[in-house]
């Protein structure tokens, strides 16, 4: 297993490591990492996992789809990939998640209000009142030629010369290939006229080139305006509803107690398979973004049990020989049971220009397990928290900081021996912290690479 | 009953006579022109001229966004106007401005679709970038915009 996993690592991250991580769940352990891009594999060193995803979510925020379709696999060593290189300890688990949902924006109504704005009709405007310009500049230039070509002394000739010349002045649809012709006219004794024209039509052009510049200053003053108007009433609108559903499995040996004269039955393989199902909804108004998902989690209080290595050792003797040999486990210790609970995620975020070249999110959320079927196992929480995350304008993160108040019934607390309880004020129990890598679950599309540590 | 009266037989006139007037001698001079000019790899109205025939083909404008989490709504040059854009396109369009050198206005509009989308615009005239970088697209309040006249390669 373990070279298998080292080998997918090398293999992925020298191949296709290109991924984007969206949502993720309350704790963020188990992520629901999506690809923005329809399909990707992601590679998270950290957490020696690794993801694939398939989803047509680019084409719902494109507006092409509405209905929203996705699926996501990720097998992870739970110990971490220090534990892997340092130990051989590996947990792994794995999790397959699908999901549905039905998105709408009004991106159709904001393309609407743009096409029917003023803002488009300054610019069809300028654009027919520069054309009735160039057409009359073409007229004025049709007489300077005429009288222009008076200079040619042959009727014939002339004729034929301002027939050719009125002929490019027609089809030219600007100044300058009228410039670049009359420029590169050669004809021989027609010098005189030649310069005579070109004479004229630098009077006419610097006329135009007068009246185009005029037109341009004035649409220029309106159409900013209008243009900065428009903008002002755009209101980007997007609600998404989104069911979801897995499985996931974890394979990890367990310390039930000290067996004797067999320590090595002391340990046991466990295998536990859980799943999960959930709804959630999106929200965006401008620059404001809700998250909520609500589920309903087949799981285990894994998280609780405590992670110990052991070494069992074992003496062969024959006659004066000793054969030793030595056997590293990683084990978990604790009360361990299956349980049910719910969970509820809810992220708010709002974005904030702080200068040309940054940007700040701010986020409120809550992380909550509600419901647990056993109490005694697996207690309920809620924690709340607040960040500040900081991004340049190519939405590179930067860092940031988080408050966060951890269980904030005490419901850990309240559940120890009485005379272990220590029920601290909320102040006295925010955790902070600076940020290097942050998620905010529950928000669709979400795509920052770093997640928050867990 | 009145008789009519038989009318007298005409008197014939002599034939007239024949009088030739001498003229210039015709010169009837037939030009064919065969031109082809103005085919220069930069030059960006293109003008093919054979035996006076002129065709005048528009500049030509491609463009490429790079988008993460943005919806690009609308991409324009002057009036020409392409809604719900491709990443990706190119398109012909006339380019009046007398002026060197030539100006056109770029439009952009864009939404944000999650916190910290951003993009940028690259643009091409006649194969030539219009700018040295990608122009990024700034966002307020989930919407973003580019309103600005852009100068042209020459």
């Amino acid at each position: 297993m373990k070279k298998i996993i080292i080998t997918v690592f090398i293999l992925t991250t020298t191949t296709v490591s290109y991924c984007q991580f969206l949502t993720q769940s309350a704790e963020g352990k188990s992520s629901i990492p999506l690809p923005l891009n329809g399909a990707g594999i992601g590679v998270d060193i950290g957490k020696s996992e690794v993801t694939f995803g398939l989803n047509n979510y680019e084409n719902v925020l494109s507006g092409k789809r509405k209905f929203l379709l996705g699926l996501n696999l990720s097998a992870k060593n739970s110990e971490g990939l220090a534990n892997l290189f340092s130990s051989g300890s590996i947990v792994p688990q794995s999790d397959f998640l699908g999901f549905a949902g039905f998105s709408v924006s009004n991106n159709n109504s904001m393309i609407r209000q743009y096409n029917e704005s003023k803002n488009v009709e300054l610019l069809t405007n300028e654009r027919k009142t520069k054309d009735s310009l160039f057409l009359v500049f073409k007229k004025e230039m049709k007489e300077q030629l005429f009288l222009a070509s008076l200079k040619i002394k042959r009727e014939i000739i002339r004729n034929e010369i301002i027939k050719e010349i009125t002929l490019k002045i027609e089809e030219a649809k600007s100044i300058v290939p009228i410039r670049k012709y009359l420029k590169e006219f050669e004809k021989n004794g027609l010098d005189t006229f030649k310069e005579d024209l070109l004479k004229r039509f630098e009077l006419k052009e610097k006329e135009y080139r007068e009246e185009y510049n005029k037109v341009s200053t004035e649409y220029n003053k309106l159409i900013n305006q209008e243009f900065d108007q428009l903008v002002s009433k755009l209101i980007p609108f997007r609600s998404t509803f989104f069911l979801l559903g897995g499985i996931n499995a974890r394979s990890f040996t367990r310390f039930l107690q000290l067996s004797t004269p067999d320590f090595s039955k002391s340990f046991q393989d466990t295998l536990f398979r859980g799943g999960t199902f959930g709804l959630g909804v999106n929200l965006q108004v401008k620059n404001f973004w809700l998250g909520v998902t609500y589920s309903y989690i087949q799981g285990d209080n894994f998280s609780n049990l405590k992670s110990k290595e052991y070494t069992l050792r074992t003496t062969d003797s024959s006659g004066n020989q000793t054969l030793l040999r030595e056997k590293k486990i990683i084990a978990y210790s604790g009360k361990y049971s299956r349980v049910e609970t719910n969970q509820l995620n809810i992220d708010l975020i709002g974005e904030f220009n702080l200068s040309d070249t940054s940007r700040l999110l701010a986020s409120l959320y809550l992380r909550s397990s509600l419901y647990s079927r056993d109490n005694a196992y697996l207690k309920n929480y809620t924690n709340i928290g607040t960040g500040l995350y900081f991004i340049n304008k190519k939405g590179k993160f930067l860092g940031g900081l988080y408050i966060e108040l951890p269980d904030i019934n005490n419901n850990f607390e309240k559940a120890k021996p009485e005379n272990e309880i220590n029920i601290r004020s909320p102040l006295r129990k925010l955790s902070f912290g600076i940020v290097t890598k942050f998620n905010l679950s529950s928000i669709f599309a979400w795509s920052n690479r770093p997640a928050k540590p867990d | 009953m009145a008789t009519k009266k038989k009318a007298a037989p005409k008197k014939k006139s002599p034939p007239p006579k024949k009088i030739i007037k001498e003229q210039p001698p015709i010169r009837i001079i037939v030009e064919v022109v065969v031109r082809f000019e103005g085919l220069s790899a930069d030059n960006k109205f293109k003008i093919l001229s054979v035996a006076g025939a002129t065709e005048v083909l528009t500049g030509n404008f491609s463009y490429a966004f790079q988008r993460q989490g943005i919806t690009i709504l609308t991409f324009s040059i002057d009036d020409y106007i392409i809604n719900n854009p491709p990443d990706s396109g190119s398109f012909q369009k006339d380019v009046t401005d007398p002026n060197v050198p030539q100006k056109v206005r770029l439009q952009v509009t864009a939404r944000e679709d999650s916190p910290g989308g951003n993009g940028t615009i690259s643009l091409k005239f006649e194969n030539k970038d219009v700018f040295a970088t990608p122009e990024p697209i700034p966002f307020s309040g989930g919407v973003g915009k580019i309103n600005k006249l852009i100068s042209l390669p020459q």
